[in-house]
């Protein structure tokens, strides 16, 4: 077989930060009907996948050798686990932005400065709005004016000048296609 | 004629298949060099609301007749850099590319095999088609080719893919039947625009006959999966009829009961008959396309084919 189920306990760390993340349970009532996996070898990486997957990838492992064959990918990929941390991945943005109620919208120039993989300073009123609810060090996702997704971002909460630690954006397709997939 | 971007030995081939005048046309074509166009990503936008975003940034553009397409006519800076292409609301394609998948009709319910997947765009379009929805197994033989498959399909916000690293040759020995397959086969690529390509020297000529061999083996192993009443798009870029008519020819002839061919539901190309091949070709050849190139478009073949019950 190539792919395992998570643990009950990774299953746990993926749920509640995806939960918190979007702000909601949309996570837990996702995880009734899909399950999560992991590949062999392929580091960390966490599968959100739905039953028939599993059975195409048992069919898998009949017909071919694994020597002959690489499973790398399948269906939506969520993040990774570091040690025990889950760190979300960039695979999931389109996935999870339809379904987030935690939201900051940047202005032109900083859309234009995070998705060059800077961290950003919140200065216009609007976006001190989004975030006058949010937790210190909470993960939230950002957004161009136009509301397309561009990345995770870490909110810190200071009194005076507000900041987002880019953890991750739509950048990294340009600057490091071949090293980051 | 000739220069040093032709050979001589395919402006010859060439003539003998395509006559004198198209020969010189396809020689002028391939050294166009081709404005960028812009493909909607229709799980995203629309061609519509894709225009004004770009165009309130300073981008100008220009509809094309087919696949909902934008010729961009001025780009103010390089359009990769834009948060519209990284967020995958757009991909940039020559437009033949998108004849293979318009081809297919999968449902959402689909099982569907694309066996030469990489760098993506077109499985990107099958999952369009399917609404995000069934199944596709992007297999990619070239593990250096991976990395973009992944990449283009994330951006894309494709997640209806399994993605496989092995050679598509083995793919009969899964057992798993599926409804719809797209082979865009590995081939000499001498259809392609000479300003993305190279040079077309003489050694590509002996490439033809090793890639046709390959060609027709992968063909075999995917007809093998095809569930009855499914369908195989079969597609090259090249101008060699070995590669195109020859080779569904020859399929045709070894599974003369079992294939029925369909015509491509797409007003773009000539009818697949329009080589002076040694010997005559299957009537049913008229239904498949062949592209000479065009602005916008590479020289291409495509046949769609129905697996009888």
């Amino acid at each position: 077989m190539s792919y395992h189920s998570l643990t009950k306990a990774e299953t746990y760390t993926v749920e509640t930060s995806i939960n918190d993340l979007l702000n909601s349970t949309d996570m837990t009532r996702l995880l009734e009907s899909h399950s999560l996996i992991k590949i062999h070898g392929r580091r960390n990486d966490v599968y959100l996948v739905q039953p028939e997957d599993l059975l195409l990838l048992e069919k898998f492992s009949i017909g071919i050798t694994s020597k002959n064959y690489s499973l790398i990918h399948v269906r939506i990929k969520l993040g990774f686990f570091i040690h025990e941390n889950f760190l979300i991945g960039i695979e999931s943005l389109n996935f999870l932005a339809p379904l987030t109620k935690k939201k900051v919208h940047l202005d032109d120039r900083a859309t234009q400065q995070f998705i060059y993989g800077k961290d950003i300073e919140i200065t216009t009123a609007s976006s001190k709005e989004q975030i006058a609810d949010l937790q210190d060090q909470s993960t939230i996702m950002v957004f161009s004016p136009n509301d397309l997704p561009l990345g995770y971002a870490k909110f810190f909460n200071k009194e005076t000048n507000p900041w987002l630690q880019n953890l991750v954006d739509i950048g990294i397709y340009l600057r490091s296609e071949k090293s980051a997939f | 004629m000739s220069d040093n971007l032709v050979a001589e030995d395919f402006i010859k081939r060439w003539e003998t298949f395509y006559g004198e005048s198209r020969t010189e046309k396809i020689i002028k074509n391939l050294k166009q060099k081709d404005q960028r166009i812009l493909v909607p990503n229709s799980l995203r936008t629309d061609q519509d609301s894709l225009k004004l975003q770009l165009e309130s940034k300073g981008f100008k553009l220009e509809p094309t007749t087919e696949f909902n397409g934008l010729i961009i006519t001025y780009e103010p800076f390089n359009i990769v850099a834009t948060p519209e292409y990284l967020s995958g609301m757009f991909s940039i394609q020559a437009l033949s590319s998108l004849i293979p998948p318009r081809c297919l009709h999968p449902s959402p319910k689909s099982l569907v095999a694309d066996l030469t997947a990489s760098p993506g765009i077109k499985t990107s379009f099958l999952a369009q088609q399917m609404d995000n929805k069934g199944t596709i197994l992007a297999i990619e033989k070239s593990t250096s080719r991976i990395p973009a498959l992944k990449a283009n399909l994330a951006r894309m916000g494709v997640w209806n893919t399994i993605i496989l690293n092995f050679d598509a040759n083995l793919f009969s020995k899964l057992d798993i039947p599926v409804d719809h397959i797209l082979l865009d086969a590995p081939c000499s690529g001498t259809g392609l625009k000479l300003a993305k390509n190279k040079r077309l020297r003489p050694r590509i000529l002996k490439d033809i006959f090793r890639l046709a061999k390959h060609q027709e083996t992968l063909l075999e192993t995917a007809w093998q999966r095809l569930k009855p009443n499914g369908s195989l798009v079969y597609s090259t870029c090249s101008l060699e009829p070995e590669e195109g008519e020859v080779q569904i020819d020859n399929f045709l002839k070894r599974h003369e009961d079992e294939v029925n061919l369909l015509p491509i539901p797409l007003n773009i190309g000539s009818p697949g008959n329009k080589t002076n091949w040694k010997t005559p070709l299957h009537p049913q050849m008229a239904k498949t396309k062949r592209i000479f190139p065009k602005l916008g478009y590479d020289g291409f073949f495509t046949a769609l084919m129905k697996k009888c019950e």
